[in-house]
């Protein structure tokens, strides 16, 4: 404990880079640093409902071997010796996996998902388990309260939801109780914390990350990805867990890498043509600001039509048929009905009746769309909108009630899980109840390091991202 | 037809749809369903409820049963407007078999 405390808060906020840096250098040693996490993490994580198992006694045996090896020259990379955090939906060998839900509070998986085994290999020491709305929101949640843990809570206002599903990483990132998380995106899970919490959350091109040994809700729209507080960190965490991976065969040879983008391009960039309507005014003017700066190193393009499709009935279909064969066991053993949120213990059933033919017509409309926004993409580097419609919802309110009309424009979100498209959140400013706010970039399947290289430069003229919430 | 012109026949129709979605929640409310088109989805629910509680009746309440078939109106809702997206016999799913499986 000694050494916990010659680690500031501020340290704790540093960027993965520089921990990585000073820890390269040998100013930093991962052992204090992972102490110093972990008793944020048992402090502030239970009340922010963002922890699930804190792993300690791994944890500082991951921090001392890193620092053993890094002491004897074996440097692996910029993530050696970084602590984090992943979502308790991915499988850890001898540590509870729940899923967030009640009737999973005692699962245990005898293996690592392929995501833990590589930021393993990148020597990155693992944290803790944390939390998530049950189930990653499948069956129909309206409400914050939807996990066996409680309700995520964003930190820079805790009478207000993190977001979900992925409400642990959110909420432990902009506290900075992890470097950085692991999120997950079925369609919208990573987007949305990230804006909630005022966090940078990457959702990849599917196919990009393997997910083997994470919980399946939608084999077709599933995908993992980084949740940090800069995009640069995004980048680092992504090069880190991209790849291809036999035991998930969704998974393709793409190499990425990433070296810190260098600004000297000026990026295409799309606004969606009513991206700001139905928000709310802090919204609207946080993203018209976003734009001026933007408009500095990005040839600006208004009014760009996006496709007036039935994204939400595709994806609605898809979702539902699909958890309701995944969590078929779950459904006809009656033990949904210990799940925590009203509406998730009846609300798989109806999935469980949507006929094949009309799961497979959702499956051919989606290539036609996948097609069609392929289209439009191709002339842009990125296309941006709000992240979401409003800043986060109160803790003790149903979704629906918290800001009626507030439902915003395009349905970029479905639309772009459906197309397996890579998106990045990153926080541009604040709203009502010092709550944060976000805009989001979409871009063509594979570019994201085209949306980093733009939400980097986006960054660096801005400091949103380094504000820190009031513990 | 070419793909060009398939894609604006997909456009022109599914476009269309799209507003049609809105009324998803509305129906999912419990709102009074238009003749015909509604009566068929009330029958197909019907049907699909039989499932649910022969299947899952032992599991669920009289009011999540209620809750169940308003989901199901949405889903037979939903269907039905994507079933009214033209589409040739040559387009597939967005689904791929694979024989060498891991």
């Amino acid at each position: 404990m000694a050494q916990d405390q010659s680690i500031s808060e501020e340290t704790l906020y540093l960027p993965v880079r520089e921990l990585g840096n000073r820890i390269r250098t040998r100013k930093l040693s991962p052992i204090p640093l992972t102490e110093a996490y972990l008793t944020r993490l048992e402090k502030l994580g239970p009340k922010l409902g963002a922890l699930i198992t804190l792993m300690r006694e791994s944890a500082m045996k991951e921090a001392r071997a890193a620092d053993q090896e890094i002491r004897a020259g074996r440097y692996r990379g910029p993530l050696h010796g970084i602590p984090y955090g992943v979502k308790d939906l991915v499988a850890t060998r001898g540590v509870p996996t729940t899923w967030g839900a009640e009737p999973f509070r005692k699962q245990v998986f005898n293996y690592d998902g392929t995501v833990v085994q590589k930021l393993r290999a990148a020597g990155a020491v693992l944290l803790a388990k944390l939390a998530m709305v049950e189930l990653a929101g499948g069956f129909g949640y309206n409400h914050a309260d939807a996990s066996f843990t409680g309700p995520g809570r964003t930190p820079w206002n805790t009478n207000f939801w993190s977001g979900g599903s992925s409400t642990g990483p959110g909420a432990a990132t902009a506290a900075g109780l992890v470097a950085f998380s692991i999120g997950s995106e079925t369609s919208g899970s990573i987007i949305t914390p990230a804006a909630f919490c005022g966090v940078s959350g990457l959702r990849p091109t599917y196919g990009r990350v393997s997910r083997h040994g994470a919980m399946a809700l939608s084999w077709t729209l599933d995908k993992l990805g980084p949740m940090c507080r800069s995009a640069d960190d995004c980048g680092l965490v992504l090069a880190a867990i991209a790849g291809r991976d036999p035991l998930d065969a969704s998974t393709v040879d793409r190499t990425f890498t990433y070296p810190e983008p260098a600004n000297k391009k000026k990026y295409g960039i799309g606004i969606i043509r009513d991206a700001t309507r139905n928000v709310q005014p802090s919204v609207r003017q946080n993203f018209e600001q976003s734009l001026k700066v933007l408009g500095k190193f990005c040839q600006i393009t208004e009014d760009v039509a996006y496709p007036d499709l039935a994204f939400g009935p595709v994806v609605s279909t898809l979702i539902n048929a699909e958890a309701a064969s995944a969590f078929r066991d779950l459904l006809d053993s009656g033990r949904a009905s210990q799940l925590r949120a009203a509406n998730d213990r009846w609300g798989g059933y109806a999935g469980a009746t949507i006929l094949a033919v009309d799961y497979l017509q959702a499956m051919r409309v989606r290539t036609e769309m996948k097609k069609s926004l392929d289209e439009l993409y191709a002339k842009y580097d990125a296309l941006v909108a709000p992240s979401r419609s409003t800043v986060s919802y109160p803790i003790d309110v149903e979704f629906e009630k918290a800001y009626p009309g507030k439902n915003g424009g395009p349905a970029v979100i479905p639309a772009g899980n459906i197309a397996g498209q890579p998106a990045i959140s990153v926080p541009n400013g604040f709203g009502p109840n010092n709550l944060p706010t976000g805009i989001q970039f979409t871009g063509k399947v594979w570019s994201e390091a085209r949306l980093l290289a733009i939400t980097h430069a986006y960054q660096q003229a801005t400091d949103w991202h380094t504000r820190r919430p009031k513990m | 037809m070419s793909a060009r012109k398939d894609r604006r026949a997909f456009h022109k129709t599914i476009g269309l749809l799209a507003a049609g979605s809105l009324a998803v929640p509305a129906l999912e409310a419990g709102a009074v369903q238009p003749s015909g088109e509604g009566d068929s989805r009330k029958v197909a629910a019907g049907a699909l409820m039989d499932i649910i509680r022969s299947r899952y009746g032992k599991f669920l309440s009289e009011e999540q049963l209620k809750r169940v078939r308003q989901k199901i109106l949405g889903n037979l809702s939903m269907a039905e407007s994507l079933r009214r997206v033209p589409l040739q016999n040559s387009n597939e799913p967005a689904l791929v078999f694979r024989a060498d499986l891991p």
